[in-house]
């Protein structure tokens, strides 16, 4: 614990609930991790698993009207993000951490022109003048790959690589310390996917920004990140080394994961889909949340809920079956 | 832009005719005539159709909707007053300034207060304050409107003597029916502010700026805000129309000469030129107000601009293709 607290992002013992039709719905149970001052994060799971969220509390945007509780201690550089006042918070936004969004096609304002939608961050952060401010934001987009006759158009002129791209300037506008990255690709089609992680990754060697990478593309994970989280029914299952997770999988969950990839280099092989569905996640099983599908559960999973345990230096697994196997 | 303005004007003046003829043929089917009712039971039927013919009322309905449109389109005329003899267009014009203040004063009355109770209402939707303002607005769509003028007369005309209770001399003459007027439009801009800003309110662009670290208030302001105009633009648009149309009971209660008394009394008297030059007046103020509407729509989405633009350009290719 000792060794946590100097670092630069701490997340624990997070817990996040929705209300909908006057049932609870959990979101986030129990999650904790941490991430050195310039490293990358994976969170790895399924639509739902709750990552979103995860990414929305750190940055406390969460929807207000749809949330009913929230619990567990964000600490950001020092400093308990849960209990700074809006304004403190407001200003910590867009110049510390900052996040890109999955659907470029809505993140943006369509009535504001796309530079002055990065120059916003910019004159509220750096305290430059409206001029100086705009002259940043065309060098931004420019980084981004944004042509600089074409910043004073309107996001409806952009395609959708292009308006990613102006999400991401829009993001590291201010140079932040910690970038949250929500399926910045899944929009995307392949080709441009290459082009946008490959720009994050230039720009976080050019910044040297922390980033949590949310996805379920387990090869983008491969290529960006440091460390990985796998998360399932707002649990992380899995947490570890990129070596950890891909080489050493311990989580019967994880491997499920592995085993529904086509492998190319390898030989044909059938996938194997992991059996069954997400649980729902106002009516959670009492035990192991992945119970209900792991092949290789029995009564104690069900019984009651599974701790972490550390099974080697950092890898850590939400499974009573790990030292038995 | 401006190529799509011009079009909209020149489109203008064949909505106004379509308008004049339909108006014209309505009047002419409508039973009762000015001159019986102008000269009462007492008099002979001789006499009425003496008169009648004296004024060209007896013509063939072609030879009367041809004279009525060959007198506005060439020399602009509306004709006069089968009742007083006055000319319509002038009478139209000494009553429009009484409308005017009217409309203006009660659609930004409905703004300044429906407008940022909506915004309110949106931003704490659900909670205790949104559905009392709510409630409060649905009765002020509800109640009628003299009801309205007349408990305002009451309280502040008889009781408190704060305002005059009829008449047009002075500022002070057209608060209440400004009050009057617009309690029910207040509460339906209030509704429809609330309805849009929800939408908007919760879309990824409103995260997207606050990510930025962009102030909760120029969150609301400066970013959702210019996103929910369009349909807050429309009903303004659509109230203040109706408005400048005359408010015809306002203008009663309030004994205040205005366009709406003017149409409403030449309805009365079955005097045709007087109600076809109120309802042209009416149409073409229509027309003009939805013109600046749209114009509006393209200043605040720049989506619609393009719209706009293109059509203009469309419509230049093909007439390029034609030649």
């Amino acid at each position: 614990m000792q060794n946590q607290t100097e670092k630069f992002l701490n997340v624990n013992n997070l817990v996040v609930e929705y209300h909908s039709a006057g049932a609870a719905v959990h979101a986030v149970n129990d999650v904790s991790f941490s991430l050195e001052a310039g490293s990358s994060l994976g969170l790895v799971g399924e639509t739902g698993a709750g990552k979103t969220t995860i990414a929305k509390t750190i940055m406390r945007i969460l929807p207000d009207h749809a949330v009913s509780k929230v619990e567990g201690e964000v600490k950001f550089a020092g400093q308990d993000i849960m209990r700074l006042s809006d304004k403190e918070m407001a200003s910590i936004r867009g110049k510390d951490m900052s996040m890109i969004f999955q659907d470029p096609m809505t993140a943006l304002n369509p009535v504001k022109t796309v530079v002055s939608q990065v120059a916003e961050s910019i004159v509220l952060h750096q305290k430059l003048s409206k001029q100086e401010s705009i002259s940043k934001a065309i060098k931004m987009l420019e980084m981004v790959g944004i042509a600089a006759d074409r910043v004073n158009e309107y996001p409806h002129q952009f395609s959708g690589g292009m308006k990613q791209r102006a999400v991401i300037a829009i993001a590291i506008a201010c140079s932040p310390q910690l970038l949250i990255a929500d399926e910045p690709t899944t929009a995307l089609d392949v080709t441009i996917q290459a082009q946008v992680l490959e720009l994050i990754a230039s720009l976080r060697k050019e910044i040297g920004m922390a980033m949590i990478l949310i996805t379920h593309d387990l090869g983008i994970v491969a290529e960006a990140c440091d460390n990985v989280a796998v998360v399932y029914a707002g649990q992380i299952v899995e947490m570890g080394s990129k070596e950890d997770i891909f080489l050493r999988t311990a989580h019967p969950y994880t491997k499920g994961l592995f085993a529904a990839l086509p492998d190319l280099k390898g030989k044909t092989r059938k996938l194997v889909p992991i059996e069954g569905l997400p649980p729902d996640p106002t009516n959670l099983p009492k035990g192991c949340a992945f119970s209900p599908r792991c092949p290789y559960a029995d009564e104690g999973c069900r019984e009651r809920a599974i701790d972490m345990t550390e099974i080697a230096g950092g890898h850590l697994c939400r499974c009573r079956k790990i030292e038995r196997k | 832009m401006i190529k799509y303005i011009l079009k909209r004007i020149v489109l203008i003046i064949p909505i106004l005719l379509a308008v004049g003829i339909m108006i014209f043929t309505l009047m002419y089917f409508v039973p009762g005539d000015p001159v019986s009712i102008a000269l009462g039971n007492s008099a002979t039927q001789e006499e009425i159709e003496a008169i009648k013919t004296s004024k060209g009322l007896n013509d063939p309905y072609m030879v009367q909707l041809g004279r009525y449109l060959g007198n506005l389109v060439f020399h602009l005329d509306m004709g006069t007053s089968y009742k007083t003899n006055m000319p319509v267009s002038m009478e139209l014009l000494s009553r429009f300034p009484n409308t005017m203040k009217i409309a203006l004063s009660s659609i930004v009355l409905t703004m300044l207060i429906g407008i940022p109770i909506g915004i309110r209402a949106a931003i704490k939707a659900n909670t205790f304050e949104d559905r009392l303002s709510m409630f409060v607005s649905l009765l002020g769509t509800a109640l009628p409107n003299f009801w309205m003028a007349l408990l305002l007369i009451l309280l502040f005309s008889v009781t408190l003597k704060w305002f005059p209770s009829n008449g047009d001399k002075s500022w002070k003459y057209f608060v209440l029916p400004a009050i009057s007027n617009s309690i029910g439009s207040i509460a339906m801009i209030a509704r429809q502010t609330r309805a849009s800003m929800l939408e908007v309110i919760r879309s990824d662009y409103v995260v997207t700026a606050r990510a930025k670290g962009v102030p909760e208030r120029k969150v609301i302001l400066g970013h959702a805000l210019p996103n929910a105009l369009i349909p807050i633009i429309t009903v303004c648009g659509g109230s203040f129309g109706m408005l400048l149309g005359g408010a015809i009971i306002t203008e009663s209660v309030f004994s205040i000469s205005g366009i709406g008394t003017y149409l409403l009394t030449g309805i009365n008297s079955r005097d045709y030129n007087v109600v076809q030059g109120s309802v042209l007046y009416i149409a073409a103020t229509f027309a003009v107000l939805m013109l600046i509407i749209d114009v509006l729509y393209a200043y605040v989405d720049p989506r619609i601009k393009a719209q706009y633009v293109q059509s203009g350009r469309k419509g230049k290719e093909n007439g390029k293709k034609d030649k």
